[in-house]
């Protein structure tokens, strides 16, 4: 009897222990968070050129608004459920998350160039929630949202070339490549996490405390600016990438 | 016999430990695409009976649910749902003893959301009672309570349903109409002999966010969540001469559906903050049977109950879910008066515990009941406690 009690509560306590990694775990430092006219923003990609923002929506829009989220143009094409955005030049690449498919946008007109089809039998509403230029790999990375996260790098007409399971996070709802570094963003987690870009491995964990975060963008000058889904806010931190600066 | 033992329980942990990814299936041709997903779900059950009492649903094995789920959507606009329980199906086809929980079908709808307000045409949950609307699934229990679990009114329905949210999905606006047969429906494929159907409505405000219908905090919000309904139900089934109510719509306590008229009203709550999370709900129910000698008058005169009866009570359930143990505890107390012209009143106390694998896709549950008090006169109980314990699996 005892030894069966030892047996069943040494189940229960390593199966509560945190996996072990040899990482660091880190606060966000919060400034200011603004509302966006966009709703259920989904993720937001920085425009270098002008400041503004591409914000893709779950209601398959995509929309430029200046730094503080107000619209100034939409695009006339739509989707289903845009989940994720890439500025790669002139060029915004926005993933659709239910039908599997990338969008190229033109930056000047937001018409059309084309599009790809990333077949994935995963839950319908479990696919690519974030898409990424990766140049250390000079590859796309695309996210899985959960059960299981899986990166994906995929080449320049997206032909899937590899998969990597990531176990960190219990989802992915956003990511970006900024500073020699990726970083990908939980929801349910609430954190953001940063990764080797050419092996994923793990390096540092950030907490948000933002409830809902879907989209992840950095500023030239390292600020994060999150966008959270249900509150249909922008919110804006510094202090956050200094793990290895 | 020892070793027996030992051996199967360290299989069971292992198991439990190699539990393979979940998730599931879809397939996209355009902008169409199709999900699979189901449920299993196996518990034993206990029941200590009262003396003098034989075996009663005791010391059972039970197949709870074996679920299969199609969903299929066309562009972001049209939406069908189809969903069976097999485990239930073929046992739901007695009307007396039906089981209003587990209909056996869940859904049976299509959707239209192209405008402000969605349209869905087909069979599915009524719009009424946060606890009905929740997922049972998603919480430590095998079972609502008896308020909320099908037993005092329907919890599914033919009919059409508009919803209208507003305010980024804080308020949320219902109204429908269908068949007032409830889960019968669906064994008896047609409606009462009046025709006349039942009007519901609801309206729930939640603040500082959208508020999903879910009762347990998985994510440990970081910011305090409220949500109100408010929600009322009316029909009138009044039986023209030489016609009668199909057998078992009436249900365990004879008040789901009657012959006359039937008003239900309630006000719901819910709150949640950083793995705390808390429901209470109450309803009364207003019955207006049109036979003066109608079994629940209790043989009351007219002048003493005034042609009505009054049925209702309050569920009230709070819970915690931590992180770091993968456990959720939930507690739930029910007062009932399941007709006031009776005399007595019941109270139930449930306590639930699911250790979670992989949240509640992969999930032990173990739930205990207790009587508090007894309603001798409405719902004789044959047993004192109950304790169910089981797994649950979803994809």
């Amino acid at each position: 009897m005892l030894r069966t009690s030892l047996v069943v509560a040494s189940f229960f306590c390593l199966s509560c222990l945190p996996a072990a990694r040899s990482i660091t775990e880190k606060n966000a430092h919060f400034t200011s968070f603004c509302e966006t006219a966009v709703k259920e923003p989904s993720d937001l990609v920085l425009d270098p050129e002008t400041g503004n923002l591409f914000i893709v929506s779950d209601n398959g829009q995509l929309f430029e608004c200046d730094a503080k989220g107000s619209i100034l143009r939409k695009a006339a094409e739509e989707g289903v459920d845009f989940e994720g955005i890439e500025l790669k030049g002139n060029t915004l690449f926005v993933s659709d998350e239910s039908t599997r498919k990338v969008y190229a946008y033109d930056k000047k007109d937001l018409s059309v160039r084309g599009n790809w089809y990333i077949p994935y039998n995963g839950g319908r509403n479990k696919g690519f929630e974030t898409i990424v230029w990766n140049p250390a790999k000079k590859v796309f990375n695309m996210v899985t949202e959960r059960d299981p996260v899986s990166i994906w790098d995929l080449d320049t007409n997206f032909r899937v070339i590899r998969q990597h399971t990531f176990t960190a996070a219990k989802d992915i709802s956003g990511g970006r490549f900024y500073n020699g570094e990726l970083y990908l963003l939980s929801d349910e987690s609430m954190a953001v996490y940063r990764l080797d870009p050419k092996t994923y491995e793990l390096k540092e964990k950030t907490n948000i405390g933002v409830l809902n975060p879907e989209g992840l963008e950095f500023d030239a000058k390292g600020n994060v600016i999150i966008s959270a889904d249900d509150l249909q806010r922008l919110y804006f931190f510094n202090g956050f990438t200094n793990g290895n600066q | 016999m020892k070793k027996i033992y030992k051996t199967g329980l360290a299989f069971i942990l292992a198991l439990l430990f190699a539990m393979p990814a979940f998730a599931q299936y879809s397939f996209q041709s355009g902008d169409n695409t199709i999900q699979v997903s189901g449920l299993a779900a196996v518990y034993y059950n206990n029941r200590i009976l009262k003396p003098g009492n034989d075996n009663y649903k005791n010391n059972r094995f039970t197949l709870r649910n074996l679920q299969f789920e199609l969903e299929a959507r066309n562009g972001k606009n049209w939406e069908t749902k189809f969903k069976v329980d097999f485990a239930k199906i073929m046992s739901n086809t007695d009307p007396a003893n039906f089981d209003p929980e587990n209909p056996g079908i869940s859904n049976a709808y299509v959707q239209y959301s192209g405008l402000p307000v969605k349209f869905k045409f087909g069979f599915d949950k009524l719009p009424y009672s946060q606890g009905s609307l929740n997922d049972v699934f998603g919480t430590p229990f095998w079972s609502r309570g008896i308020l909320t679990g099908g037993d005092l009114f329907s919890r599914r329905d033919m009919g059409l349903t508009l919803h209208y949210p507003c305010w980024q999905q804080r308020i949320n606006v219902y109204g429908g109409v269908y068949t007032g047969m409830g889960e019968n429906m669906l064994t008896m494929s047609d409606s009462d002999p009046s025709g006349h159907y039942e009007y519901v409505g609801r309206i729930d405000v939640a603040y500082p966010t959208r508020y999903r219908y879910n009762e347990i905090d998985l994510v440990h919000v970081p910011i305090p969540m409220f949500r109100i309904g408010a929600n009322a139900r009316y029909t009138d089934k009044t039986q023209t001469a030489g016609n009668t109510l199909p057998l078992g719509l009436g249900g365990n306590y004879g008040v789901r559906v009657i012959n006359g008229k039937r008003l239900v009203y309630g006000l719901d709550a819910s709150a949640q903050y950083m793995g705390f999370s808390a429901q209470a709900e109450f309803h009364v129910i207003n019955l207006q049977p049109a036979d003066p000698s109608d079994i629940l008058f209790n043989n009351t005169t007219a002048a003493f109950n005034g042609g009505k009866v009054l049925s209702g009570g309050l569920l009230t359930r709070v819970n915690y879910n931590s992180l770091l143990l993968r456990s959720t505890l939930s507690c739930q107390f029910e007062n009932l008066n399941l007709n006031n012209l009776v005399p007595g009143t019941e109270q139930l106390l449930s306590v639930a515990y699911a250790y979670n694998v992989k949240g509640f896709d992969s999930v032990l549950k173990v739930q205990y009941y207790h009587p508090l008090k007894e309603d001798q006169n409405s719902d004789p109980l044959k047993w004192t406690d109950q304790i169910r314990l089981g797994y649950q699996y979803q994809f």
